[in-house]
This record gives structure tokens, C-alpha cells and sequence, in this order.
């Protein structure tokens, strides 16, 4: 090999074509903010398993109530044949779990002349189905949390945003307002806004989301602070937006992603309060079922060994929990890398 | 001209604090008021009798006038009385079954930060390999599981089940472990997942980069530079903690049948005693309130870099 790159003949080398053009190409597709941000969701396996247990509970909150012909609060009858049934499913009983046999070895099923039926939850004390029960109790909890989260998002968006925006004595004055009721304990005032407006799913939707927005507006305000007084901002005000227009064209799209965070934390916050409520005997009142009721009315059973009542709802608001947490988790971590912290 | 500002900021925010706590207490006498439903719900109780129970207590009165005396016994410390329970002082109530209450929550918070902060440094020490992993999982989990789904779960499942502990309260040590442990959850999960974004920020920082360019062991560089800077903020979730402690315990305890605050705030609401709410309510805004400041000033003097008065927070 000869290294001596003086003496080297002059036509081993070859001239390449620069082409000015290709410099400025661009080798890769441009992605544009959310499909980066979906592009690091999936890489996330924590958050795709979390959406994934969050897509199936959804799922079969949708479609578990109809998927046999009792609804939640027909109690079958005769009821004497019907109450506490324990959970029976095809093809399980035969590897001898989900059987429909109790702790003390008798099996109800045959006892009353009912093998033919199947509850997959078994039955409450009353001779209702809880599979029905569980399922559309699981639609009505994700409907407090979406909901709860709806009035965080309207009402901390909003004061967040004004006070972001003005700055100045409206954005001290509203701050202090938050720091003296960010001071309440919000479970005491979840607790008497329900003992006042009386159990329902608006009232608890209300109370829950109106004790929540303060950190959904601390967070809006500074977010706020940071980009309103750059270039785009200055551009758009000198092209004669108003100051409506500059927040909600303008700033609030620039912070969705921190709003979206925000929200998917609220969630599962709702979900727990809605089950800490019917604990404590504020639930929803009497037919209707939402996780918090049935593991109440659950818990009342459990050491009389029907454990099946509260065990399986309490692990699907564990699982939901969890998902909903999961997914959080790696939406922040996707839309936001900088806060990135676990 | 440092401690003058610290003065300053510390005066302000007990006004800040009295001023919270003065529209705490009037925004729950004015929200009772509208409940629905009377102390006085016995249907054993004729009208006249009702009656004269609501004259005596003063309940005939106007709201106004009401509220006025209210607050005026509340600033002498007396919240007024027990509808149900023979009349007992409220302050006299909640001083009797705090001592109870705390036990369980101080045992339950130093389980959780120890745990919680070992649980931590694990996990910040093997950052993104199996331990790490591990870890966050847990954390995960412990802040998914609420917490009297917890508790009613290892009620079952060690006290009726496999009967290791006792199932209810009976004044032993021994049965308040289930009430700490199913409290301790959330403090545990807290805690690793703090430690753990403090511990690797500062792994990453360049004092650390200093240490071991001066050539320091790993193990000089983790307990002398690292561990010290990562403990400090973990005070500051201290005090949320307290809190979430304190109204967790509600059910906590309703559950395990420990006669405290919780419990006597459950029993409260669903027998309208009035008075016993507020006093709770009260009481729970105060302990808040008081474990904040207290943290805030702490948190200053040990990290002065902290702007105190910085309006953003």
C-alpha cells in the first residue's frame, strides 16, 4: 500500500460534481409537533401498555352492560334464587376458578336449579348482575372524571390565561385569590359542596372540577408569562389582533400540550374522589353504580366470604388508575421532554 | 437586610394565613347552612320538642346572628358543641382522638419517606436498567391504588384471610400496622419518584462532574455530593403529604374501625352534626395551612438560592 500521498498518481482521484442544491436538502420527512409527540408515545412502552388497559376497560364500559339482557338495576327474579351468586364463567369453571363454588364448597348454581346461568361477576345481594353493574359503574366514573376534568379545563384555562395575560396587579391580585383557597383542604370541600348539592353525577362532576383548577391555572398563567412577550405575539398585536383573539388564537395553542398533561392528570384525581365520596357514604344515590358504590357496597360483605363483590371492582379502578397514570406519565414525557421526571 | 426580607415575607404570609383560614371557616358555616336536613332528623322527637332543642341551641336565629357568634366563640377556641354526642365540646372531641390519628399518620410517614427515599436512590443509582424500572412501577402503583381500596384489600386478605393481623382496631400496636401500611402507599410512591428526579438531575450536574474529576471514589461522590443535595427537597412533599395523610385517614380508619378523627368526621356527616363538620373542616384547613408555612420557611433557610418572595410558584 503506498502511503505516501505526495507521489500518488494524479489519476487515482476523480473530480465529484458539487451540486449547491443538495445541501439544503432535507433527508428525513419533517414531523410536525404531534407527530413527533405520537412518535415518542409509542417508544414508550409504560405509556402504550397503560393506553392499552385504559382502550380495554373503555371498551367494555361501552359495550359490558349490553352484552347480556340484564341492566343495572333489574333484579332478577325470583330473587331468592338470585342473590349472591358467585362469578361463573363458561370455560373457566372447568379449571376450577370462576366456578360459582364458595369458600365453604357449596355451589348456589346447583343448589337453586340454575346451571344453565352464567354471571361472570356473579351477583349483588339485591339479585343483580354484576357484570352489568361493574361495567356501566365504570361508564359513570369515567364520566365524573371527564367531566370534572372538563370544568378544571374551562375555569383554569381561563383564569390561568387572564391572569398570565394582564399581568401586572389583576395577575397579584388573582394569584393571591389562589393561594388563599389553594389553603382548603380540597377533599373538606368536595365533601361539603356533595353534602350540600346532594349526591348526583353533575353535582359531583361540579365539585370535584371546582376544588381542582388551581394548578391547571398555575400552570396556564406561566406558561403564558413565558410567551407573551415574544416576537409572534408582538407581530400579531401589531397586525391589530385583540386581546381575546391573542390568547385564545394565539397562546393557547402554543401551551396545549402542558393543558393536556394537566387534564389527563385530572382524570383518575376524579375517579378517586368520586370512590372516596361513596365510602363515605356521600355515593350516588341507590340504583344507580359507579366503581366507589359497588366496592362500598362490596365492602359490606367482604368478611361474610363474598369477597368477589369488592375485589373486582376495586381492580378495575386500580387498573383504570393505573392506566390513566401510565398514559399520563408518557404523555408528558412525549409532548413535553423537559419535564420529563420519572 | 436578608432577615429583614425574611421578616418581611414571614409576616406576610401569616396574614395570608389567618385571612385563609378566617374565610375557611365562614365559607363552611355559610355552606352548612344551606345542608339540607337537621341535626334534629329523630323521628321520636315531636315538633315541640324540636323546637324547643333548636331554641336552645340557638338555631332559630338568624344567620347572620349566628354566624357572628360562632365566629366570636371560634377566635376563644370553643366550636361550639356535639348534637349527638351529649353535648361534648368539639375542640374537646378532636383533641381527644388526634392523638390516635397522628400516631397512625406519623407512623405511616415514616415508613413511606424511609422506604420511599431508599426505593429512591435505587432507582436513581441504576438509571433506565432493571432496578429503575422496578421502582418506577412500584411508585406507579402506589399512587393508582386509593388508598381504602387498599385497606379494605389487606383487610381481607391478611387479616380475614390468612388472619396475621388483627382485622379492627383493639388499642395494640399490631392493628394499627394495616391503617399506617395502607396510608404509607401513597407516601412511599411520592417519595421514590422525587428522590429519584432529584437524585438523577444531580448526578448530572457539574459539581458531581467536579468531584470526580478531582478524583473521588463512586462512593464519596454518591454519599458526600450526591445523596445530601438530593435528601433536601424532599421536604418540601412533606407537607402535602401531612395533609393527604391526615384526610386519607377518613376512610382509613371507618374501615379498620380506629376511633379517630376520621372516623368522627364520617360519623359527622352522616348524622348532620353541624358542628363537629365545621370543627373538622377547621381544624383539617388549619393543620394544612400551618404544616405549609412551616415548610416554606424551612425550605428557605435551607436552600437560600429559594426566592422567596418570588410571586411565581
Amino acid at each position: 500500500m503506498n502511503t505516501d500521498i505526495k507521489n500518488m498518481p494524479k489519476d487515482l482521484f476523480e473530480l465529484t460534481p458539487v451540486d449547491n442544491n443538495m445541501n439544503e436538502k432535507i433527508e428525513r420527512p419533517s414531523l410536525t409537533f404531534w407527530q413527533d409527540a405520537w412518535a415518542r408515545l409509542k417508544r414508550n412502552k409504560g405509556a402504550m401498555f397503560g393506553l392499552i388497559v385504559m382502550s380495554i376497560i373503555i371498551l367494555l364500559a361501552i359495550i359490558g352492560p349490553s352484552m347480556n339482557s340484564y341492566t343495572y338495576k333489574q333484579q332478577i327474579q325470583p330473587i331468592k334464587n338470585y342473590t349472591k351468586l358467585h362469578p361463573r364463567v363458561q370455560g373457566l369453571e372447568k379449571i376450577g376458578i370462576a366456578n360459582g363454588i364458595e369458600k365453604s364448597g357449596k355451589n348456589k348454581y346447583i343448589e337453586k336449579g340454575i346451571e344453565k346461568d352464567y354471571f361472570w361477576f356473579g351477583t349483588d345481594e339485591l339479585g343483580r348482575d354484576l357484570w352489568t353493574r361493574v361495567w356501566s359503574g365504570t361508564r359513570v366514573s369515567l364520566y365524573i372524571g371527564l367531566l370534572a376534568a372538563l370544568v378544571d379545563l374551562l375555569i383554569g384555562v381561563t383564569y390561568g390565561a387572564v391572569s398570565g395575560f394582564y399581568g401586572g396587579k389583576v395577575d397579584i391580585y388573582m394569584m393571591r385569590v389562589i393561594e388563599i383557597i389553594g389553603g382548603i383542604p380540597s377533599l373538606v370541600v368536595v365533601t361539603l359542596f356533595i353534602l350540600i348539592l346532594q349526591p348526583g353525577l353533575l353535582s359531583m362532576s361540579l365539585a370535584i372540577g371546582l376544588t381542582g383548577w388551581m394548578g391547571m391555572s398555575r400552570v396556564v398563567r406561566s406558561q403564558i408569562l413565558k410567551l407573551k412577550n415574544q416576537e409572534f405575539v408582538l407581530a400579531s398585536r401589531t397586525l391589530g389582533a385583540s386581546n381575546f383573539q391573542l390568547i385564545w388564537k394565539h397562546l393557547i395553542p402554543n401551551i396545549l400540550g402542558q393543558v393536556i398533561i394537566m387534564t389527563t392528570f385530572t382524570i383518575p384525581g376524579a375517579i378517586f374522589y368520586e370512590a372516596f365520596l361513596a365510602f363515605i357514604g356521600l355515593g350516588l344515590p341507590a340504583p344507580n353504580a359507579s366503581l366507589g358504590v359497588l366496592i362500598n357496597d362490596g365492602y359490606k360483605f367482604i368478611k361474610a366470604g363474598h369477597a368477589y363483590m369488592m375485589v373486582i371492582p376495586s381492580v378495575i379502578i386500580c387498573l383504570l388508575m393505573l392506566g390513566l397514570n401510565l398514559f399520563a406519565n408518557g404523555l408528558r414525557d412525549a409532548l413535553d421532554p423537559k419535564m420529563r421526571n420519572l | 437586610m436578608e432577615v429583614c426580607s425574611l421578616i418581611k415575607y414571614i409576616t406576610q404570609r401569616v396574614f395570608y394565613s389567618i385571612l385563609t383560614l378566617f374565610l375557611i371557616v365562614s365559607l363552611t358555616f355559610f355552606l352548612l347552612q344551606l345542608m339540607p336536613g337537621s341535626p334534629f332528623n329523630d323521628e321520636k322527637l315531636a315538633p315541640a320538642q324540636i323546637e324547643i332543642l333548636n331554641e336552645a341551641y340557638g338555631l332559630n336565629d338568624s344567620i347572620p346572628q349566628q354566624y357572628v357568634r360562632y365566629m366570636n366563640k371560634a377566635i376563644h377556641g370553643d366550636f361550639g358543641v356535639s348534637f349527638k354526642y351529649n353535648n361534648r365540646p368539639v375542640s374537646e372531641m378532636i383533641y381527644s382522638k388526634l392523638l390516635l390519628t397522628s400516631q397512625i399518620g406519623f407512623q405511616a410517614l415514616l415508613f413511606g419517606t424511609i422506604v420511599g427515599i431508599f426505593l429512591g436512590i435505587i432507582a436513581g443509582l441504576n438509571r433506565d436498567r432493571f432496578l429503575d424500572h422496578f421502582t418506577v412501577v412500584i411508585a406507579i402503583l402506589g399512587v393508582s391504588i386509593p388508598s381504602f381500596v387498599m385497606a379494605a384489600l389487606l383487610q381481607y386478605w391478611l387479616g380475614v384471610e390468612a388472619r396475621i393481623l388483627p382485622v379492627v382496631y383493639n388499642k395494640t400496636f399490631l392493628s394499627t400496622l394495616m391503617p399506617s401500611f395502607s396510608l404509607a402507599l401513597f407516601v412511599i410512591a411520592s417519595a421514590t419518584r422525587f428522590m429519584r428526579t432529584e437524585l438523577v438531575e444531580i448526578l448530572n450536574s457539574d459539581f458531581i462532574l467536579l468531584a470526580k474529576a478531582k478524583g473521588l471514589t463512586r462512593k464519596a461522590v454518591i454519599y458526600k455530593h450526591a445523596l445530601r443535595n438530593a435528601m433536601i427537597p424532599v421536604i418540601t412533599i412533606v407537607g402535602p403529604m401531612t395533609v393527604s395523610l391526615l384526610t386519607g385517614s377518613t376512610v382509613v380508619e371507618k374501615i379498620f374501625g380506629v376511633p379517630g378523627l376520621g372516623n368522627m368526621l364520617v360519623t359527622a356527616i352522616n348524622t348532620n352534626d353541624i358542628f363537629v363538620i365545621m370543627g373538622c373542616a377547621t381544624f383539617y384547613s388549619a393543620i394544612f395551612i400551618i404544616v405549609i408555612f412551616i415548610i416554606d420557611i424551612l425550605y428557605g433557610i435551607i436552600d437560600p438560592r429559594i426566592r422567596l418572595t418570588g410571586g411565581a410558584k
